[in-house]
């Protein structure tokens, strides 16, 4: 038998090993053929050719609450989030957010994209007034567009619908979109709207609650939100619906609520308001000549005139101002017990005086 | 070494119960593909030498292994032993020989295969040309700039790998050094919107990330993910800061100024230049009428070099991929959305570089041909011991 001169298959392990562990990385130096590649610019970045493709799972909790049914995309480029509902026949619809820097191009030609993607003509200016529906997202008024196509353009079976709203938030705009399948878009139209209501606006709360110290400004007029001081001894509350803003004023026997809310055109009219509000600290209605004459007119700080009532039930009582400017009707109310509402009510006539839009 | 021991390493035991391991090793690297994905499951399980198995979801080891590397050295190692002391040459046996000879190159071809094959990716849009191709899993933070030509790019391309937390990163043709910031093995960069992101401050104070935030994601395994990595970098010039910049493989190049001339910063796939360019001009997708299912994905692409004076036009398909340079073309991905659209279609072409990939091919062929050897060797020796066939008394 030959023995081995070495112990060679040692080193061939050993080899192995160095081998194996042997991918190295270094930093690397050279020149190449230059590409006429755009730079990135500001804002949203578009994903490249050989951009990812990741798992949906990953993503945080999105800042509103996602319909049942609507499954969630992976998000990228100028997409904030992204979903897609489906039927079970194959039909289905995508779900978009989208913030861009600025108007992007404005409201008409945002509008009109959307209608020749459906297959309709541009709309002029004028028409385009028409078209719109007030909604709200969060805490906020929005503006509502359904476009519905007339011609068969999805698998040359069906025609497509399109909601859409448009938030101007500061220097940025957000597109909320769902499109696809005209039924099923229609079927899920109401999800739709309890989406955007869900969405929750951040700032509102952040500034708020900053403001609960003292008499502090709430920050921007984001949104088409007027500026305003809050009152010392009121803090900022949770997200409520229907609500762009929500105030508590904490007292022992039972803390005070405070509603900012806002409505296209005239919200319903005053009469009909202030008469709910009547019916809720249990006062007969009024005609709208009594309303006017018992309620008194403030100046905001912004030169509106507001409406204000002071609607005294036996067991709560309602001060409330309403704002109607540019189409879009503003309500605040201060609801609680007679002696808080007493207590507050030079604090809620500042508050309405500071507005400014 | 002691003669027990070189026994031990000869004997045919040990050869079965490494086949047994190995059969051990393939059947749970397989399982564990389930939750660590492929890429994963390869380095974990087959590049290793010693592993262990865990059912998805545990995290106690319950299968302990040994890994790809210590079962198929020790396979080469028993095979050498055994031939050095136990066999002995003989024309009767130089089949087997032969049969174990292709097992050894199939061993070592397996093992250069695993040192040295690159795979990476080239995507183009119909009419771009590429000479280069991206890897699919490692990234680069690249700084380029003016080279002195109207065409050519310095580039310093830092890996990954060293883009860490607090790692500051220096070259002597850098003018400035970075320093990280934060690093992300897989991150989202996204622009900084307004309702979600108020109460969170850019990502960078330059650039793109001044108005993007970043969402770092969970590191991802399986092959039909892909990991961006992002990282937001100070630039300093000796002690003066440029601001930081936030660099993603999500983003194109953005541009600073420092040293008197322009650079670009890129987080990019590793790049490996070619020596000839490929131009896609023309995407052919096709699918079996009525389905999804695809019956064809074609490229054809003009081959450039211009050291060979070669110019001419190829197709590439399924199973018929192009041989060139060196390399290996597959045809990978298609952008079938954008076809569907009208657009310019889009293709991705797998580019395999394995120095060793006939040593498979070759081993099988000598593995096949030293059984037929020994089958034969052994034919001829059962013919001859035959004995002649006596007449039959009528």
């Amino acid at each position: 038998m030959r023995r081995p001169s070495t112990p060679a298959p040692a080193v061939f392990l050993l080899a192995g090993l160095v081998f194996a562990g042997c991918r190295q990385e270094e930093v690397r130096v050279y020149q190449a053929p230059r590409e006429e590649e755009a730079l990135a610019s500001s804002g949203a970045s578009a994903p490249s050719a050989s951009a990812s493709r990741e798992s949906a799972s990953a993503r945080p909790a999105a800042p509103w609450t996602v319909p049942e049914g609507w499954v969630e995309q992976p998000a990228s480029g100028m997409r904030v989030a992204s979903y897609r509902v489906s039927a079970a026949d194959g039909r289905s619809a995508d779900i978009s957010v989208v913030a861009l820097q600025g108007e992007s191009g404005g409201e008409l030609a945002n509008v009109n994209r959307w209608r020749n993607q459906a297959g309709l003509d541009a709309l002029t200016e004028a028409q385009l007034d028409g078209a719109r529906t007030p909604a709200v997202a969060g805490r906020r008024p929005v503006t509502l567009y359904e476009i519905v196509g007339e011609k068969p353009l999805l698998e040359d079976k069906y025609r497509v619908r399109t909601l859409a709203a448009i938030l101007p938030a500061g220097e940025m705009t957000v597109f909320f979109k769902m499109t696809g399948e005209d039924a099923l878009v229609a079927a899920e139209k109401p999800k739709f709207l309890a989406w955007l209501r869900s969405v929750e606006t951040g700032e509102r709360e952040e500034s708020s609650s900053a403001a609960s110290a003292s008499a502090a400004e709430s920050d921007a007029t984001e949104g088409g939100l007027p500026r305003w001081e809050v009152p010392s001894g009121w803090r900022a509350a949770g997200p409520r619906p229907m609500r762009l803003a929500s105030f508590e004023i904490p007292d022992a026997a039972g803390a005070g609520d405070v509603s900012i809310s806002s409505l296209a055109g005239d919200g319903g009219g005053l009469l009909a308001n202030v008469n709910r509000w009547r019916g809720q600290v249990g006062l007969p209605a009024q005609d709208e000549a009594t309303v006017r004459k018992e309620s008194k007119t403030l100046e905001t700080a912004g030169g509106d005139p507001a409406l204000l009532v002071d609607l005294a039930g036996s067991e709560s009582r309602i001060l409330g101002a309403i704002v109607v400017r540019g189409g879009q009707s503003w309500f605040f109310k201060l609801t609680a017990k007679p002696q808080l509402a007493e207590r507050e009510r030079a604090a809620f006539e500042g508050f309405v005086r500071s507005l400014k839009f | 070494m002691s003669k027990k021991a070189l026994q031990f390493l000869s004997s045919l035991k040990l050869t079965v119960v490494l086949l047994a391991l190995a059969i051990a090793v393939v059947f749970f690297g397989t399982l564990g593909q389930t939750s660590d994905g492929l890429y994963v499951a390869q380095e974990r399980y087959f590049r290793s030498w010693f592993t262990y198995w865990t059912p998805h979801g545990s995290s106690f080891p319950w299968v302990p292994l040994p890994g790809g590397y210590l079962v198929g050295s020790l396979l080469l190692l028993n095979l050498i032993v055994a031939h050095i002391t136990r066999f002995k040459w003989g024309w009767d046996k130089s089949g087997i020989f032969m049969t174990h000879a292709g097992i050894i190159l199939l061993l070592v071809g397996q093992l250069l295969t695993d040192m040295m094959a690159r795979e990476s990716v080239m995507s183009f849009r119909e009419g771009d040309s590429r000479n280069y191709s991206e890897s699919s899993m490692d990234f680069e933070l690249a700084l380029l700039t003016d080279a002195g030509s109207n065409t050519l790019d310095q580039v310093v391309a830092f890996p990954a790998s060293l883009v860490k937390p607090g790692a500051e990163l220096a070259h002597g043709l850098l003018p400035y050094r970075l320093r990280v910031r934060e690093a992300w093995e897989n991150a989202e960069i996204r622009a900084r919107a307004p309702m979600m992101d108020s109460n969170r401050p850019p990502a960078a104070t330059q650039g793109v990330g001044a108005r993007a935030v970043i969402e770092p994601r969970a590191a991802m395994r399986t092959m039909d993910d892909r990991n961006v990595p992002a990282a937001v970098v100070e630039i300093l010039e000796g002690a003066n800061s440029l601001g930081t910049w936030a660099a993603s493989g999500g983003l194109r190049p953005q541009a600073f100024q420092s040293g008197g001339r322009e650079w670009r910063l890129e987080y990019r796939p590793v790049r490996e230049y070619k020596p000839f360019a490929l131009t896609l001009l023309k995407t052919t997708h096709e699918v079996y009428p009525g389905t999804d299912i695809p019956r064809n994905f074609q490229s054809r692409v003009r081959i450039q070099n211009p050291d060979a004076r070669e110019d001419r036009e190829v197709d590439i398909y399924m199973n018929n991929p192009l041989r060139y340079g060196g390399y290996t073309f597959f045809q990978y991905q298609m952008g079938r959305e954008q076809l569907n659209q009208g657009g310019r279609g889009t293709s991705a072409l797998q580019v395999v570089q394995n120095p060793s990939w006939l040593a498979p091919y070759l081993g099988c062929v000598i593995v096949g041909l030293g059984l037929l050897v020994q089958f034969g060797i052994h034919l001829g020796k059962f013919l001859t011991r035959r004995p002649a066939p006596r007449p039959v008394a009528a």
